[in-house]
């Protein structure tokens, strides 16, 4: 079963896997509303931009949003707004080569609302790139969790942050924010700014960020076993990056992916 | 003939010596027990001949046949044959047990190994080896049990198949039936005509692979080469001995203190 082609400005979905349009979403402000009690994967894939999406999720649905960023994407603004006891699992795939503003905002309004929200990054070359994902929570309850891998090699530059506010009244709301960021020459210039901001005390948060060059003990054990630092390199990058395709769903969507990396790792030794 | 020659060597870590001129030769498929107390250098040996970035070479040579083994890189070490199984080999988050094993048996042959044929070996090794299969495709000892972080070891030796081995405490870790698993996968590779250098505190070891000699290095030099007597003896009686009939004295391991403080407690170099 193919997906559903989302083509229109204003959408309310049900239960169901779809795909959006990339030239729609590149021009228009683009609307959906996922029914109670619905679960929706949603794919943007082949998009050079995202003027405008915006998503509600309403009661007791759950949504997988997948988003593979193209060596054209340039910037990204999306909105999400989670209600009662309705989950959120974004999972976006950066591989790009411009320069790529990336915003994402999520709204946890009531109660039991749920955003968990994954990135992985390569950053090479030419690329600059500035990533922000904010999370508020607005009610009891409420759980947000946002993990960033990123690599930056050959002079990139990405900056990474984020907001994870627990508003007054959001008690017993956990939120995490978790950035590693790995900078394998000294070239290259990676920032890390998660922020947390609490205005109420019965919670949980944490947040933690890690911008470093690549472990020597883990070089050395590959070299060690007749890796050449290049290749020992690519297996680490790999195996950073490649949790990302958890995210997706349709092996040729994860294949598409893979390729992207090499086809990215390659691009940069040339 | 030797295959490893090692020649007055120097070496720092953080500009303090460590190795103070050590000489050592083993031959092909001679398998050599490396003793001493703690802190002696012997694990800073097994480094230094397998490359590792964090030493300085000040002084001496290691030739292996006739290469220069210092003027290669780590990973040129290995595809001569030489092979250093870890104390506490590291976790690396993310990187597949078996695709990195299928990377290294590859990196040493001109024609790629089949998946077919890779799994078919690989399969084989964690019998012998009674590992469960699945950590093969987990990430590379990444919450594995001491135990299992020594098996994976020797599996890269099994499917590596070096011409020297060095074994730095491979026994640590290991319960007793693991033991008995190791030392028989490591009699079997020395039927093949591989040779090892093998550190361990314990006899227990050294009874099962029966090393056929035995070098004591203290203060950092090989300070004694003999038999298999040697580690029977230190084993009953400690390394006392080496003072009083060798003229040895044994200087103390500098235990540094721990320069981290509150201050700089959440700082890491490297991203793990």
């Amino acid at each position: 079963m193919g997906r559903t082609l989302i083509s229109n400005i204003k959408n309310i979905l049900s239960s169901g896997e779809y795909l959006i349009d990339g030239l729609l979403l590149s021009e228009k402000n683009v609307d959906i509303e996922i029914e109670v009690n619905s679960t929706c994967d949603i794919l943007l894939n082949n998009i050079k931009n995202v003027a405008g999406l915006n998503i509600v999720i309403n009661q007791d649905s759950n949504v997988r949003l997948s988003f593979i960023a193209e060596e054209e994407m340039e910037s990204s603004n999306i909105n999400i707004i989670v209600k009662n006891n309705a989950t959120l699992d974004g999972y976006f795939a950066d591989f790009s080569t411009k320069t790529l503003n990336l915003h994402c905002k999520v709204n946890l309004v009531e109660e039991g609302a749920t955003c968990r929200y994954k990135i992985a990054s390569l950053v090479a070359g030419e690329d600059r790139k500035t990533v922000d994902v904010s999370i508020d929570h607005l009610s009891p309850k409420t759980y947000g969790k946002f993990d960033c891998f990123g690599i930056c090699k050959d002079k990139g530059k990405i900056t990474v942050s984020g907001v994870s506010h627990i508003f007054k009244g959001s008690i017993k709301s956990k939120t995490q924010q978790n950035c590693k960021i790995m900078v394998f020459d000294e070239e290259s210039d990676a920032t890390a700014k998660p922020i947390l901001k609490i205005d109420e005390n019965d919670l949980e948060a944490s947040h933690g960020a890690v911008v470093g060059k690549i472990n020597d003990e883990h070089l050395f054990y590959l070299e060690s076993r007749g890796l050449s630092e290049e290749v020992a390199k690519e297996l680490i990058t790999w195996g950073y990056l490649k949790p990302i395709l958890e995210g997706f769903k349709e092996e040729d969507v994860k294949n598409h992916i893979s390729s992207l990396i090499e086809r990215r790792m390659q691009d940069v030794r040339r | 003939m030797s295959i490893l020659k090692i020649t007055n060597l120097h070496a720092n870590v953080e500009g303090k010596e460590i190795l103070k001129g050590v000489n050592l030769e083993i031959s092909e498929g001679e398998t050599v027990a490396l003793l001493g107390p703690n802190g002696h250098g012997k694990s800073t040996l097994l480094a230094v001949i397998m490359g590792h970035p964090r030493y300085q070479v000040t002084e001496g040579s290691i030739y292996f046949d006739d290469k220069n083994v210092l003027e290669m890189s780590p990973d040129e070490r290995s595809k001569i044959g030489l092979f250093l199984g870890m104390q506490s080999p590291s976790e690396i988050p993310g990187v597949i047990n078996s695709d990195f094993l299928k990377a290294a048996v590859n990196a040493r042959r001109e024609k790629p190994i089949s998946t077919y044929n890779f799994y078919k070996v690989l399969d084989q090794a964690t019998k012998e080896l009674k590992m469960p299969f699945d950590l093969a495709t987990r990430s590379l000892n990444e919450g594995f049990s001491g135990g299992e972080k020594k098996r994976n070891e020797i599996l890269q030796l099994e499917l590596l198949k070096p011409r020297l081995a060095m074994l730095d405490e491979i026994d640590s870790g290991l319960d007793v039936d693991a033991l008995q698993v190791v030392a028989d996968v490591i009699r079997k590779e020395q039927a093949e005509g591989r040779g090892f250098l093998v550190i361990s505190h314990y006899a227990r070891l050294y009874d099962l692979i029966k090393p056929t000699r035995a070098v004591v290095m203290i203060n950092g030099r090989i300070v004694l080469d003999g038999g298999p007597e040697i580690f029977k003896r230190i084993d009953q009686t400690g390394y006392e001995f080496i003072k009083t009939e060798y003229g040895v004295n044994i200087e103390k391991e500098d235990v540094e203190m721990n320069k981290v403080s509150i201050g700089t407690c959440a700082v890491k170099e490297s991203v793990k």
